[in-house]
């Protein structure tokens, strides 16, 4: 099994910058048999690499050995959502409860942080957190034909 | 990530980004990018190449978009890729960051006053 692969279907990789390119070449080779087609493997890969830069970016302060995990289940045969998992044990941080940014009349007056975690708000069907133990539980829902 | 840079007439300079406008990509660009944009007042971002961009590229934009404004000039795309166009307007920067069919009109475009 090859570093960082906690099982077929889930993965563990250091929250460092190199691991978002990473997780994806990881995604991309686990949806290639569900067929996602191009708009749904265009929003799962802008949604987990925005996830994954902000736990890359924020989780750990001041720390470099932190990790995190994805998980990813897809049932063509159910109802054909593809479910992203995200943990992470670093600072607690709620997606779900982070404002929408709102958006700048004029570019002069732009705020140009914070466009992430909105994103995914837009890309996804359903976003769920949980805070269990010391870990950080962000589930993403992409319905398959509504992205 | 490759960036490519060109002089037009009428002190036009189009920016030619190529690739992955992510992580990676942003790091890779940000400098020539930055520079090629920031000294001027006329500026077309071409991404015809660019098939994927994430919210870091996103602030790369409008980073740019907002120091060539402050010195009284336009930046707009043009070429924009089916992906790019749905994440500029689920970011609400479709406004912002204005995204032209042609070079020609993005091109016609900075020639207005800001």
């Amino acid at each position: 099994m090859p570093a960082g692969e906690a099982g077929a279907n889930r993965i563990e990789l250091p929250a460092q910058p190199d691991s978002i390119s990473r997780l994806w070449d990881w995604l991309a080779g686990r949806l290639g048999p569900i067929e996602p087609g191009p708009e749904l493997s265009h929003a799962i890969r802008l949604c987990a690499e925005e996830i994954a830069t902000n736990i890359v970016m924020h989780a750990y302060p001041g720390r470099a050995d932190g990790t995190f995990a994805v998980g990813l289940e897809a049932d063509p045969a159910a109802d054909g959502a593809v479910r992203l998992s995200f943990e992470d044990w670093g600072i607690p941080f709620d997606p779900t409860a982070h404002a929408p940014a709102a958006a700048a009349g004029t570019v002069a007056e732009a705020e140009i942080g914070g466009l992430g975690i909105p994103l995914v708000r837009g890309f996804v069907q359903q976003m769920a957190y949980e805070r269990h133990g010391a870990a950080n539980r962000l589930t993403l829902v992409f319905a398959r034909g509504a992205s | 990530m490759q960036i490519s840079v060109e002089k037009l007439p009428d002190a036009v300079t189009r920016v030619v980004l190529s690739g992955p406008l992510d992580i990676k990509g942003a790091a890779a660009v940000e400098l020539p990018f930055t520079t090629a944009t920031s000294a001027n007042e006329r500026v077309v971002v071409d991404v015809a190449e660019v098939d994927y961009v994430a919210s870091i590229g996103l602030r790369l934009l409008v980073s740019a978009a907002r120091t060539v404004s402050r010195r009284g000039g336009r930046l707009v795309l043009c070429h924009t890729t089916e992906n790019v166009s749905k994440v500029l307007a689920m970011s609400g920067l479709s406004q912002m960051l204005p995204s032209f069919p042609t070079l020609e009109e993005a091109v016609a475009a900075v020639r207005q006053p800001a």
